[in-house]
């Protein structure tokens, strides 16, 4: 029942990668390093998926189960799934945050340590989970695993390797900030509405919130100013409620940590005071009586001027069916 | 990217030489039908899976080359979001593969259950397994002997295993026999195996029980039905008697136990084990701190 | 019994179980580690207050309630927690790299720390808030609105995230961490074989995180289903907020399964409840199925965030929509809303008969 349920969510997580496959035939794909990781993820993931399947198999999973195939597997899509989304995510989304990009070169750097080490070390962990070898050994004495095991560490110091390349990227990131900067909003040719804000954003987000017409809304906005050669007309600016800041989920966090730790250590009086104490600051914050301080006007639309002057400067730069460089 | 492809070609080859080196002990080499069978399906279901994940690899890595931007000779079609026949065809195939694949999960999941018992004209071996902490009794009750981290069982009889736990969960597992099954305290399961030429094979326990779990591992001496007599009538002229006072003896915890046997079993004993007539294994005797790490009994 | 006896004991000590031997002063790692880290962070905190930073990380930080902010600090939070569990795996990979035939350098004590931290540490707070972390960032972006539906509930719901990897950390130092795995099955975890606060402090990092993770759930569900930009309907919403909706919807559905079981757990272990022990009617197994009723469906509230980023950056540098838009929506709800009724079966090896 479990395999058969398993191998039916397999079918769609499977059929995603012909989505992507498809999205990039008939394109024109600049290699940037989240595309590097994208495509790293495709490849890896498929193989990761297909173990997955095999160890839904029961006859398999009871020769396979809790081994290190299992461990190659899971670390298979969690690398390769999570861990290489997180980098794209976080190479491609940089720029909106801090309003410069990631050092290239040392991205790309760390996106080959990051593949090669992760291949050389779970391929053997792989064939040993294959040889019978069960996991979170301290100790082992089958002389069949050293081989694998011995080439599994030295893969993790690939991807050593490939860690401190990767705070070095940010390092020379911040000191290269202003070479790096990203000055439209819109370092990607992105398609939707996070890149037609400035970067970092403004408090408020969006100046006025944006009327959606259509899918991939940016790009039909994008697409029409420059068709046109001129932005879309200045809006009319009104001042902008935003919610005060709060130091109450510090505060709760604070005495949930006290809380936390004296329930382990069985310091009962210390759980009641953390107890109490959390309370008394949702108390105290559920009647706040000022929730939001408002933006005025005239601060929205200096803000926002400055972003559309940016805009504008781009578009004069850029001639008509042209894309950023 | 040239070097994408190219790495990519090189882990397949790597991964099919690493399976294919001969490796004389993966579960691929079993050593008896159960582990045979199993390994079968398995490589079944992964000859299935390779046709259509290789041409899908090698499919997203020509796009990612070919439709690169410096490519001039790739045609751009922004428009192309949507088709009917590739929907079709994308979800056909993985919806195929896995109706298949369900089927040999089916069938398989029920012919190779591990209490389904193995089809034998042989009259089958008995063997009741304790696990405790952090080593494996094997108590033959028929025969009246047993013994600790060695399992010596006759070529081309099935044994009929009755497992338990004296402590926590462990799981008894012979790679080159076949399937693992889990064992519990003041429960019984069940496992059929049958090793089909003589050797020596390695079995462990597959989950984590515990500081000695790594110690936790045993030989299994698959012999000729003579020798195994021999061994038989050996073990019951030596060696300690496996009372009510050795057994609690066992249940203190230790570490990388050497092997022994016991010349004789009291009756009925697993049954007393697993109907928890003996306590459980005691765990770490807590006498002071209850916080620091405290070093478990037995040496490294 | 020895634990009923400690109890007593508890009582009129004020500082209940806590002894300076909590601290590891015989085992130079842990304890050479813990200095290192320790040193870091008072370092750090003495740069910020001395060079004057302090009132701007209060105001523009710390307090923020804005989610372009909470989310920069869930990344960090994340990368910092990889970190540490990428230096957990570095020991385990050397450790086994050496211990063929000996012993190594982790004694198993030790060691089972180390695979446990490194298991809890990646998958609570290093994937998931790299997950969360993004969708901070970029859902409300996306969606064209200025926040999230319930701004200070998110930034509760980041500190707590940072409350359990605080006090998993913690254990570095002040006494030990859970010695099972990530996942703490029974017996081993019942006070029986573990009677030391390792597995405390695990099952109170993660019910202080649980509670924190429900809320991002709560809070994002009603985000994307609520709080749009005009005219932005369901079938204009970027990829990334399909998926971060699937995902938050499952960890509505999942987490209160991880609560519930760790509570249980903590019954056992606390008030000596009988859930999960043989007797007085409770059952190992059933920790396993419930622990894994929370487990699959967690597996793809950290994949189908991934997912959602690859469709967006795939999309944008290919210079082309996304391909089958309206069936992968209709995948990801499927595949979230079918998640929980296959997420109860137990695994095959763990049936048994009567005994």
């Amino acid at each position: 029942m479990f395999g058969i349920a398993t191998s039916i969510i397999a079918v769609g997580t499977g059929v995603k990668v012909y989505n992507w496959m498809f999205t990039m035939y008939g394109g024109r794909i600049r290699y940037a390093t989240p595309m590097l990781w994208s495509v790293g993820f495709i490849v890896t993931f498929i193989i990761g998926g297909m173990t997955g399947v095999l160890l839904a198999v029961p006859p398999a999973d009871f020769q396979l189960h809790n081994s290190l195939f299992l461990v190659a597997h899971f670390h298979n899509v969690i690398i390769g799934g999570v861990l290489f989304a997180g980098f794209a995510g976080i190479t491609y989304w940089f720029p909106k945050a801090f309003g410069f990009r990631l050092h290239e070169g040392w991205g790309k750097v760390s996106f080959w340590c990051a593949l090669i080490g992760f291949y050389v070390t779970f391929v053997p962990l792989y064939v040993a989970g294959l040889l019978g070898m069960t996991r979170r050994l301290q100790h082992y004495e089958v002389a069949a695993w050293r081989p694998w095991v011995l080439i599994a560490g030295l893969g993790v110091i690939i991807l050593l390797i490939g860690a401190i390349a990767q705070v070095i990227q940010l390092v020379v990131s911040v000191r290269q900030r202003d070479a790096l900067r990203d000055e439209t909003g819109d370092p990607w040719d992105g398609r939707s509405l996070e890149w037609a804000t400035a970067s970092p954003p403004p408090a408020f987000n969006f100046a006025v919130l944006p009327n959606v017409g259509g899918d991939e809304p940016y790009w039909q906005i994008k697409r029409l100013a420059i068709e046109r050669q001129q932005l879309a007309p200045e809006p009319t600016y009104k001042a902008i409620e935003v919610p005060r800041n709060s130091p109450v989920g510090f505060i709760t966090a604070f005495f949930a940590t006290i809380t936390g730790f004296a329930l382990i250590w069985h310091i009962w009086w210390l759980v009641a005071v953390g107890v109490a104490a959390a309370y008394v600051v949702f108390v105290w914050f559920a009647w706040r009586d000022v929730t939001e301080y408002e933006i005025p006007a005239e601060e929205v639309a200096r803000i926002d001027r400055a972003r559309r002057a940016a805009r504008q400067q781009w578009l004069e730069a850029n001639a008509p069916a042209g894309g950023p460089a | 990217m040239n070097a994408r492809n190219r790495f990519a070609g090189l882990s397949v080859l790597i991964i099919t030489a690493c399976l294919l080196a001969g490796c004389s002990e993966s579960i691929f080499q079993a050593q008896g039908p159960i582990g045979a069978a199993n390994s079968q399906i398995l490589l079944n279901a992964l000859g299935i899976m390779l046709v259509i994940v290789v041409p899908t690899i090698i499919a997203v890595l020509v796009f990612a080359w070919w439709f690169r931007a410096s490519n001039t000779r790739a045609r751009y079609q922004p428009g192309f979001v949507y088709s009917g026949r590739i929907e079709l065809i994308v979800w056909a195939i993985p919806l195929l593969v896995i109706l298949f694949l369900g089927g040999v999960i089916w069938i398989g999941a029920h012919a190779l259950d591990p209490f389904k018992p193995i089809e034998t004209q042989e009259k089958p071996v008995e063997v009741q397994v304790v696990s405790l902490d952090w080593k494996w009794l094997f108590v033959y009750p028929e025969l009246g002997v047993a013994s600790v981290n060695d399992l010596v069982m006759p070529v081309k009889v099935p044994v009929h295993f009755s497992l338990t736990s004296a402590s926590v969960m462990n799981m008894f597992f012979v790679p080159q026999l076949g399937s693992m099954v889990a064992t519990m305290n003041g429960m019984v399961t069940q496992l059929w195996l049958q090793a089909d030429q003589t050797g020596e094979l390695y079995g462990q326990s597959s989950q984590f029980s515990g500081d000695g779990f790594a110690g936790m591992n045993f030989i299994v001496h698959a012999v000729p039905q003579d020798r195994f007599q021999q061994w038989v009538a050996t073990a019951r002229q030596a060696g300690p008697a496996l009372d009510a006072a050795g057994y609690l003896a066992l249940l203190q915890p230790n570490q990388n136990v050497a092997p022994f046997t016991y010349r004789s079993v009291a009756a009925n004993l697993f049954d007393d084990i697993a109907n928890q007539k003996f306590p459980p294994g005691p765990g770490p005797q807590a006498n002071s701190d209850a916080g620091a790490v405290r070093p478990t009994g037995g040496a490294h | 019994m020895p634990a009923r006896f400690a109890q007593q004991e508890e009582l009129t000590n004020v500082f209940g179980k806590l002894t300076w031997d909590a601290v590891p002063w015989s085992q130079p790692i842990p304890l050479v580690a813990g200095g290192v880290v320790i040193v870091a962070v008072l370092a750090v905190l003495l740069w910020v207050v001395v060079r004057g930073y302090l009132p701007y990380l209060w105001n523009e930080w710390i307090t923020s309630v804005d989610h372009k902010r909470i989310g920069v600090m869930y990344l960090l939070l994340a990368l910092l927690m990889l970190l540490r569990g990428f230096i957990d795996a570095l020991m385990m990979r050397s450790q086994q790299a050496v211990a063929f035939h000996t012993a190594g350098y982790l004694p198993p004590e030790h060691f089972d720390q180390i695979f446990s931290a490194h298991g809890t540490i990646m998958i609570f707070f290093a994937a998931m808030p790299l997950m969360i972390g993004l969708m901070n960032l970029v859902v409300p972006l996306q969606l064209g609105v200025r926040d999230v539906a319930f701004p200070t509930l998110n930034s509760t719901s980041f500190w707590l995230t940072a409350t359990g990897a605080l006090l998993v950390n913690l254990s570095l130092v002040v006494g030990e961490f859970a010695r099972t795995g990530w996942l703490p099955y029974p017996p081993l975890s019942e006070t029986t074989y573990l009677p030391g606060v390792g597995v405390d402090y695990y099952l109170w990092a993660l019910q202080i995180l649980g509670v924190g993770t429900m809320m991002t759930g709560i809070n994002f569900v009603t985000t994307i289903l609520k709080v749009r930009a005009p005219g932005m309907t369901y079938m204009r919403m970027p990829m990334f907020c399909w998926t971060a909706l699937a995902a938050n919807l499952l960890i509505i559905a999942a987490f209160p399964v991880l609560t519930a079981t760790l509570a249980m757990l903590i019954l056992d272990r606390y008030l000596g409840f009988h859930f999960f022990t043989n007797e007085a009617g409770g059952n190992m197994m059933m920790f396993i199925n419930l622990i894994w009723a929370w487990g699959h469906p967690e597996v793809y509230i950290l994949v189908l965030p991934a997912f959602g980023i690859f469709s967006e950056v795939i999309s944008t540098f290919s210079g082309k929509p996304l391909f089958g838009y309206r069936s992968m929506v209709a995948r990801w709800e499927r595949a979230a809303t079918s998640m929980m009724p296959c997420s109860a079966s137990p695994p095959a090896s763990l049936r048994s008969g009567p005994a």
